[in-house]
């Protein structure tokens, strides 16, 4: 099989449209969207982490902390049974945070580069009418950041393309 | 992708251009359509209210929080080996993946024929390739495997298809 046929054969599949999304299901986003959407995201969280639970950040947070704060409690009232007075003196702050949901947290660990390889463009004539060879290569440039406490990671991908133009002289 | 900071609205818009092709990959990895509509809700939901603002390609970032979407569906149904016999999995009855031609049906029908009989490695390839319009690199981020794997598994896939549509052919 030639490349050419390749080609006829990935054409003809692009001609095919995947069918419309259905009006029940832009309803149901429309639902789950509208009802509670802020206008701009509240937060920007690393994908990875997004990723690992079923249940939006947001959800997390809601849940996590009132939980956090009542397992606090139950410890501090185990620990001083007859404190009544110590309860309500001044005492130790305790502060529930979740640092790994700050971008400052994330430190870039790996940089790849991704080469598509060479392509020749053939020859172009240039402005002053002299020809020359056109040559690109295509990279994809991916840094990864990572959280070194939660481990979480996220990624990001950049093409890029270089184009080299190299003149052409006849003797 | 720009729009998406500043109107309210715009995931209508967004969503019914490259909706369908979020459904058509979600179906390569769900046991019905109604399961790819569900793991599509629930990833464009997500990305919609947290994850918009990350950058990159959110077309990329959506196919890969959707398979993930899917095998979460799956485990929690105890489906893991279902999801990974795909070859039976378009089954009859269900809606076409894509709509009609205007030049004629039997053309559209015999290719999702072809599709089906693919390997599913190489089919969910090729669709994220042709309907997800993704890069190799992003296949490979989506799928966990090396970009070379994915770029091979296309070109099988390719190769598949043909020699399907040809016999196809043949017996016509």
């Amino acid at each position: 099989m030639t490349d050419n046929e390749f080609t006829d054969l990935e054409n003809e599949l692009r001609r095919l449209r995947p069918r419309a999304v259905a009006p029940r299901l832009m309803a149901s986003l429309a639902a789950d969207l509208e009802t509670s959407m802020p206008a701009t995201p509240e937060r920007v969280v690393a994908v990875d982490h997004v990723e690992q639970g079923a249940m939006p950040i947001g959800d997390w947070i809601r849940w996590v902390l009132p939980i956090a704060a009542a397992f606090v409690f139950g410890v501090l009232a185990a620990r001083f049974p007859h404190g009544a007075n110590e309860a309500t003196a001044p005492g130790p702050r305790v502060t529930v945070t979740d640092s790994s949901l700050e971008p400052a947290t994330y430190k870039p660990v790996l940089a790849e580069k991704f080469d598509y390889g060479p392509r020749d463009d053939g020859l172009v004539t240039l402005n002053d009418g002299t020809t020359a060879r056109r040559l690109s290569n295509q990279y994809l440039d991916t840094i990864t950041w990572r959280n070194p406490r939660t481990n979480a990671s996220l990624r990001w991908s950049v093409p890029r393309e270089e184009i080299r133009v190299i003149p052409i002289s006849a003797y | 992708m720009d729009a998406f900071a500043s109107d309210h609205d715009s995931w209508k818009h967004w969503f019914q251009r490259h909706g369908p092709r979020l459904l058509v990959c979600a179906r390569l990895w769900t046991r019905s359509l109604a399961d790819a509509e569900d793991v599509v809700q629930e990833a464009f939901v997500r990305f919609w209210r947290n994850q918009r603002s990350l950058g990159g390609e959110p077309l990329a970032l959506l196919l890969t929080s959707i398979r993930r979407s899917a095998i979460d569906l799956a485990r929690r149904e105890g489906r893991r080996q279902v999801r990974e016999q795909r070859a039976e999995d378009l089954r009859e009855g269900e809606p076409m993946l894509f709509e009609p031609l205007a030049e004629g049906d039997d053309r559209r029908t015999a290719i999702e024929g072809a599709l089906q009989r693919l390997p599913a490695e190489q089919r969910e390839v090729l669709m994220l390739k042709i309907w997800g319009e993704q890069t190799f690199e992003q296949i490979a981020t989506t799928l966990e495997l090396s970009p070379h794997t994915a770029a091979s598994r296309y070109r099988y896939a390719l190769k598949g298809l043909r020699r399907e549509l040809s016999s196809v052919q043949c017996h016509d």
